[in-house]
C-alpha cells in the first residue's frame, strides 16, 4: 500500500523539477533592465501611498473559525459515510456490518448538532458580511471629519512631495547655471 | 520489446499524464479567448498555426522572455515561492484521477491513472485545498492594497465553499461506500441510471456550483474581479511567475472538471458498451471532461458577477444547508432502499 504513495512522491518530484526548471529556464533568458519606477507598488498609476501591511478589519476571521469547526466535524462523517452502505446491507467485513438503521439514527444525530451549529452562529449574525449597527443609526460627522488620520497623512505627503519637486527643479537650475 | 523496471513506468506516466494535463490547460486557455470571441461574434486568435492552435505555445515562449519585477516593498522571499506554491497543488491533484481501465504499458500491466489510492477522493481534497496557500502568500507578499484583498477574498470564499463541496462528495462516497474513486467510477459503471448525477441530482447541483468557487471563475471570480481590483491577488505579477499562477488556475479548473466526471458522470463509462477497450473510455473521459470545462466557459459570459456578500450568504446560509440536507436525504433514502 506504502508503494502506491510511493508513486505520489515520484510524481511530486516530477511536477517540483517541471516548476522549478521553468523559472530556471525564464531567469536565464529573460532581460533584466529595471527602473526604479517599475519597482513601485502597482496603484493605477498614481504615486503609491503608504503599505498595504496595515491592521484593518477583514471580516473573515469568524468565518474562518467556524469553517475550521466544520471541517473538522465533517472530517468525522467519512467514516460513517464510508461504512453506510455495508450496514444497511448486513454483510461485509467493515467496521460497521449490519448494524442497519441504527447508523442511520447516529448520523442523524451528528448531523442535527452540527446544523444546530450553524443556526447558533446564523442568529448571532456572524454569517453577514456586511455589518448593521441597527441600535445606533449612523450619523455623519460635521467638520471635524477632516482630521482623519488618513486625510492628514495624505496631505502631508503631498506636502512632502511638492517640496522634493521643488528642490529638484532648483537642483536642475543650479546645474544648468553652471553649465 | 525489453521489459521496462517499475520505476521508469512510473516517470513515463507521470511524465505523459503532466503532458496531458499541460496541454488541456494550454488547449484551455486558447479556447476561453475563441469560445469568448464567439460569443461576443469576434474571431479570437487566429495568426499563430492552423485556427490560432498554436497560441498556447506562443504565450509559453513570450512568458519566458519577459523581464519579471519583484516590487521594491514586497517580500521577496514568499514572493518568489508564492506561484509555485498556487501551481503545484492542482497540478499534483490529478494524480489519482482514474482516465481509463487497465493498459499494457512495456511489459508492465499499469492502469491508466498515476496511482490508485485506496483514500484518493481525500487525496484530491487534501493537495487541492493546499492551492490556497499560494494564493493568499503571493498576495499579502506583494504589499499591495489590490493584492491584499484579492487574496483575502479568495480565501474566505474558497473556506466558504470547500465545506459544501465536501458535503456533497460525502453523499457520492455514502452511495458507493468508498473513497475510492475507482471504485466510484466502477460503481456507476453497469448503467446510465446509476450514474450519479440521476442518483444523487441534488449533490451534483451543489459540487457545479461550488466548483467554480473553488477556482475563482466566473460568476465568483473575486479573487481578481478586474473593474474592482485590477488583477486581485497577481496584479504585481509578471513573467513565467505570471505563468504559474495562470496555469495554476486552469490546471485546477481541468481537476474540478475530472472529478465531476469521476464522482456524478461514472469516469469513462459509455452506456449500452460495458467492455469498451482502455482508448474509448479514455476518448469518453475527454468529451465529459470538456464539457465541464466548455461549462465554465458558458457560464462566464451568461451570469453577471455577483457581490462579495451575496457570495458568502450564498455559500453560508443557501448551500450549506442544503447540502447537510443532501447529506441526510441520501442516507434516509438508501435506509428506505430508494438509492
Amino acid at each position: 500500500m506504502y508503494f502506491d504513495y510511493f508513486t505520489v512522491l515520484v510524481f511530486a518530484s516530477v511536477g517540483l523539477a517541471f516548476v522549478f526548471a521553468n523559472l530556471l529556464i525564464a531567469s536565464v533568458l529573460r532581460p533584466q533592465r529595471t527602473q526604479d519606477e517599475g519597482l513601485e507598488t502597482y496603484e493605477c498609476g498614481e504615486v503609491t501611498i503608504g503599505e498595504a501591511w496595515i491592521q484593518f478589519d477583514i471580516r473573515y476571521y469568524t468565518v474562518a473559525l467556524v469553517y475550521v469547526v466544520f471541517a473538522v466535524e465533517i472530517a468525522f462523517l467519512f467514516p460513517w459515510a464510508i461504512v453506510l452502505k455495508e450496514a444497511y446491507a448486513g454483510t461485509g467485513a467493515g467496521a460497521g456490518a449490519g448494524i442497519g438503521i441504527f447508523a442511520l439514527i447516529e448520523g442523524v444525530i451528528f448531523l442535527a448538532v452540527l446544523a444546530l451549529g450553524l443556526a447558533y452562529v446564523w442568529a448571532k449574525g456572524d454569517l453577514d458580511w456586511v455589518l448593521t449597527y441597527s441600535a445606533q443609526p449612523y450619523q455623519p460627522a460635521g467638520r471635524e471629519s477632516s482630521n482623519l488620520p488618513l486625510v492628514q497623512e495624505l496631505e502631508k505627503e503631498q506636502e512632502r512631495l511638492a517640496e522634493e519637486r521643488k528642490k529638484a527643479a532648483a537642483a536642475a537650475a543650479s546645474s544648468e547655471a553652471a553649465a | 520489446m525489453p521489459e521496462l523496471p517499475l520505476w521508469l513506468v512510473w516517470v513515463i506516466k507521470a511524465a505523459v499524464i503532466y503532458g496531458a494535463l499541460l496541454s488541456v490547460a494550454g488547449l484551455m486557455s486558447l479556447a476561453e479567448r475563441k469560445v469568448s470571441a464567439w460569443m461576443q461574434y469576434r474571431i479570437g486568435p487566429n495568426r499563430v498555426g492552423p485556427f490560432g492552435l498554436l497560441q498556447p505555445l506562443a504565450d509559453g515562449v513570450k512568458f519566458m522572455f519577459k523581464e519579471e519585477l519583484v516590487p521594491a516593498g514586497a517580500n521577496p522571499f514568499l514572493f518568489r515561492i508564492a506561484p509555485a506554491l498556487a501551481a503545484l497543488p492542482a497540478m499534483l491533484a490529478v494524480a489519482v484521477i482514474p482516465f481509463a481501465g487497465e493498459i499494457e504499458l512495456f511489459g508492465q500491466r499499469t492502469t491508466l491513472s498515476v496511482t490508485d489510492l485506496p483514500i484518493s477522493s481525500l487525496y484530491v481534497l487534501a493537495v487541492g485545498g493546499l492551492g490556497i496557500y499560494g494564493i493568499i502568500l503571493g498576495g499579502w507578499s506583494s504589499n499591495s492594497k489590490y493584492s491584499l484583498l484579492g487574496s483575502l477574498r479568495a480565501s474566505a470564499q474558497m473556506v466558504s465553499y470547500e465545506l459544501s463541496l465536501i458535503l456533497s462528495i460525502l453523499a457520492v462516497v455514502a452511495l458507493s461506500g468508498s473513497l475510492d474513486l475507482r471504485v466510484i467510477a466502477d460503481a456507476q459503471q453497469a448503467d446510465a441510471a446509476l450514474w450519479n448525477i440521476a442518483r444523487a441530482p441534488l449533490a451534483f447541483l451543489l459540487f457545479v456550483v461550488c466548483m467554480f468557487a473553488e477556482t475563482n471563475r466566473h460568476p465568483f471570480d473575486f479573487a481578481e474581479s478586474e473593474p474592482e481590483l485590477v488583477g486581485g491577488f497577481h496584479t504585481e505579477y509578471s513573467a513565467m511567475r505570471f505563468a504559474l499562477f495562470f496555469l495554476g488556475e486552469y490546471c485546477a479548473m481541468t481537476v474540478m472538471s475530472c472529478l465531476a466526471t469521476v464522482l456524478f458522470l461514472a469516469g469513462g463509462a459509455i452506456p449500452f458498451w460495458p467492455d469498451a477497450p482502455w482508448w474509448a473510455e479514455l476518448a469518453s473521459f475527454l468529451v465529459k471532461m470538456s464539457a465541464f470545462l466548455f461549462l465554465y466557459l458558458w457560464v462566464r459570459w451568461t451570469l453577471p458577477r455577483f457581490r462579495f456578500d451575496q457570495l458568502m450568504r450564498l455559500g453560508w446560509k443557501v448551500l450549506l444547508p442544503l447540502a447537510l440536507f443532501n447529506l441526510f436525504a441520501t442516507a434516509a433514502l438508501m435506509a428506505a432502499g430508494v438509492l
